[in-house]
């Protein structure tokens, strides 16, 4: 028990160092943008870099092989809109020194990034300014929300899924023709990305509106309303696949078992065996998938909530609602706690429904 | 085998081998060039029944099978031209996570030892998405390097974010690769023909490699074909959130200050975030892109799929 408690801490703390140690990476960077200069890049039989270069004033070529211009000092992003309203400049980029890459910065970064945390500082959400005040909120203040909002479609999401799969995979098994259905409908939905399934639904959700002039499901989230049917779709639909699988697999092993043609020569039907006796046999197969179906619906509501701009624990830093975050480390930390919370929950109920036929010594 | 199973298994041969040869040849194949010169400002075009200038990008016709993007390049051939990069970089990834996560793996299954830790790094690396360990890192490189500002072919910073992407999706990825072939080659340690082996005095890297190693080689390829998608699938979800590889060009839409970073090769990811910001106003973008994406890794698991059956009945 103490090993097991133990080893779960071991987990936790891993998940966050892991977390910290590779979100304070970036701190070791450190890569100047030079204000003074700007790559410009012409349409061939357009525009020459020299023509263009003469309709701007206060700037000069300073290496024609690499199209590097240079412009007044300090004024390189004003200059950029200049340049790309001239006709035939195909893109006009900012000029970025070389990285240089230093282990004492992050080796600061990590230590001031557990010092925030242990102060309490999660980070900051700054909302994308609507007049000319910059608002910023430390993430406290929106994380209660956050939750409840994914958690609205997380967790109807996570059962409907683990639900149908269980159906889909009893059915199956009982009636071979729709076994063979389903078993291709598996194959082809395990190939689609997540990131495909929210596409494809939004996609649908615009077409409905165009056909029927109103709003069938909501795609996006604006100031009010969360979109439900993406996030609750995407989530589902890889714990049904896995559990599917799992279970199939697991009742064609059982089928061939020793007991079950024992009860179809005393006469029971397919149905009863498998209902009454197979299945209390797979539960074992089935929740040992759960960690991983946990893992997978969390990582498709984070690319839905991204791509519906919905405010929540795991899609938020996309949205355009905010400027900049400096939250995500804690975020992650979050998510990654939701995940350890739930995969404790299925390894409780796998204690407690399978029996250990493991030998004692006496 | 019947013939029905003879023809899954040449269908899935073929599309397996179509997919390679695309990737290679794709960039001489595809039909129009993705170069300054294809640039198309506007076109007379039929709108309502009337003639009118119109601004790329233009929906899918006979000349532009897939439409094209805001320069008015070719959506097919760019796609058809990025494939060679998406496709290597993945593979890249799925090989170095083998090269270090295969002899780990098999050293401590056989050597007994170190198998508790790697359990123990893979539970934690595989009890929460991927993507929660990626994001955070490679997004605060992304802006730290200025890659979202558009560099340069060649910028020395592109070339620090593709090596620190590479290592870190190698990372994420070794621990449950070492953890299960532990397993593997802990079972095999305990047969009796392992154990004579080590009595006449052979040392674990003979052991790994004349015992071990010859009965995981189907399950190693099965294991590579299926680590081939999870990387996939891992470079979309880094896609959709803005994080892509191989630089492109900045492109100035007519809303002030309204850019658009897009792709100069035509990589399947950068062309996927490009389609999922565009997908309200110019859907054939993500479709096409996200289309051929879910095509690849469709074709790969029929292939693992049929693959595993055929071995299954030889044996």
């Amino acid at each position: 028990m103490i090993r097991n408690i133990v080893r779960a801490l071991i987990i936790l703390l891993g998940v966050v160092a892991g977390i910290i140690l590779l979100s304070s990476m970036n701190r070791a960077f450190q890569s100047k943008l030079d204000m003074d200069h700007l790559y410009v890049f012409t349409y061939e039989g357009r525009a020459t870099l020299p023509e263009i270069v003469n309709k701007v004033p206060e700037t000069r070529i300073t290496d024609a092989s690499s199209n590097l211009v240079e412009v007044p000092p300090g004024k390189a992003r004003q200059f950029r809109r200049s340049f790309i309203l001239k006709d035939g400049v195909r893109s006009v980029m900012m000029v970025s020194g070389p990285a240089s890459f230093s282990i004492t910065a992050y080796k600061d970064a990590v230590v001031n990034q557990v010092r925030a945390f242990a102060k309490g500082d999660l980070g900051y959400l700054v909302r994308t300014p609507t007049s000319s005040k910059v608002t910023q909120h430390p993430l406290q203040h929106y994380l209660q929300q956050m939750l409840e909002t994914s958690l609205t479609y997380f967790l109807p999401g996570l059962a409907a899924g683990i639900f149908v799969g269980y159906l889909g995979a009893v059915i199956g098994a009982v009636r071979s023709g729709l076994g063979r259905f389903f078993d291709g409908l598996h194959g082809l939905v395990m190939g689609i990305p997540d990131f495909f399934i929210v596409a494809l639904l939004q996609l649908l959700g615009i077409y409905l509106v165009k056909l029927t002039d109103r709003q069938v499901f909501k795609i996006l989230q604006y100031n009010e309303g969360t979109p439900f049917l993406i996030p609750f779709v995407v989530i589902a639909v890889f714990p049904a696949v896995l559990v599917y699988g799992t279970l199939k697999l697991a009742i064609q092993r059982e089928l061939t078992e020793s007991y079950v043609v024992t009860g179809m020569a005393k006469g029971l039907s397919h149905r009863s065996i498998i209902w009454k006796h197979v299945l209390r046999n797979t539960t074992e197969d089935v929740l040992s998938v759960m960690p991983k179906v946990v893992t997978v619906s969390l990582g498709g509501m984070v690319i839905a909530e991204s791509m519906s701009h919905i405010v929540g624990i795991g899609g938020y830093y996309l949205n355009p609602k905010f400027m900049t975050v400096t939250s995500l480390p804690a975020t992650c930390i979050v998510l990654g706690g939701m995940a350890l919370i739930f995969q404790l929950f299925f390894l409780l109920l796998r204690k407690w429904l399978v029996v250990s036929t493991r030998e004692v010594a006496s | 085998m019947t013939t029905t199973q003879r023809y899954l298994y040449l269908t899935a041969w073929s599309l397996f081998v179509l997919l390679v040869l695309l990737a290679v040849f794709g960039g001489w194949l595809k039909p129009h060039g993705i170069g300054p010169d294809q640039y198309i400002s506007f076109e007379k075009r039929m709108v309502g029944g009337e003639e009118r200038y119109v601004v790329p990008p233009y929906k899918p016709d006979g000349r532009f099978l897939f439409g094209t993007d805001h320069r008015g390049y070719d959506i097919l051939s760019l796609l058809m031209n990025g494939m060679k990069y998406t496709l290597s970089f993945a593979l890249l990834v799925t090989l170095a996570r083998f090269a270090a996560g295969l002899p780990l793996g098999l050293l401590a299954g056989v050597k007994g030892r170190g198998r508790g830790a790697l359990s123990s790094l893979q539970v934690i690396f595989s009890a929460v998405p991927a993507i929660l360990f990626v994001f955070p890192a490679l997004v605060g490189i992304y802006y730290t390097l200025h890659v979202d500002m558009g560099l340069p072919p060649g910028h020395p910073n592109l070339r620090w974010f593709a090596a620190f992407s590479f290592l870190l999706l190698t990372f994420v990825g070794v621990f449950h690769i070492a953890n299960q072939f532990s397993d593997r080659a802990y079972f095999f340690a305990g047969k009796p023909y392992v154990t004579a082996a080590r009595l006449m005095g052979a040392g674990s890297g003979r052991i790994i490699l004349r015992h071990v190693l010859p009965q995981l080689k189907n399950e190693i390829l099965f294991a590579f074909l299926a680590e081939f998608v999870q990387v996939l699938f891992l470079m979309g979800q880094l896609s959709v959130m803005g994080i892509f590889l191989f630089g492109g060009e900045i492109f100035d839409m007519e809303s002030p200050g309204y850019v658009v970073f897009l792709t100069t090769s035509g990589e399947w990811c950068s062309m996927i975030a490009y389609g999922a910001k565009m997908m309200r106003y110019f859907p054939w973008i993500i479709l096409s892109a996200g289309g051929v994406f879910t095509a690849t890794i469709l074709i790969v698991q029929f292939f693992l799929s049929q693959l595993k059956l055929q071995h299954e009945r030889r044996a």
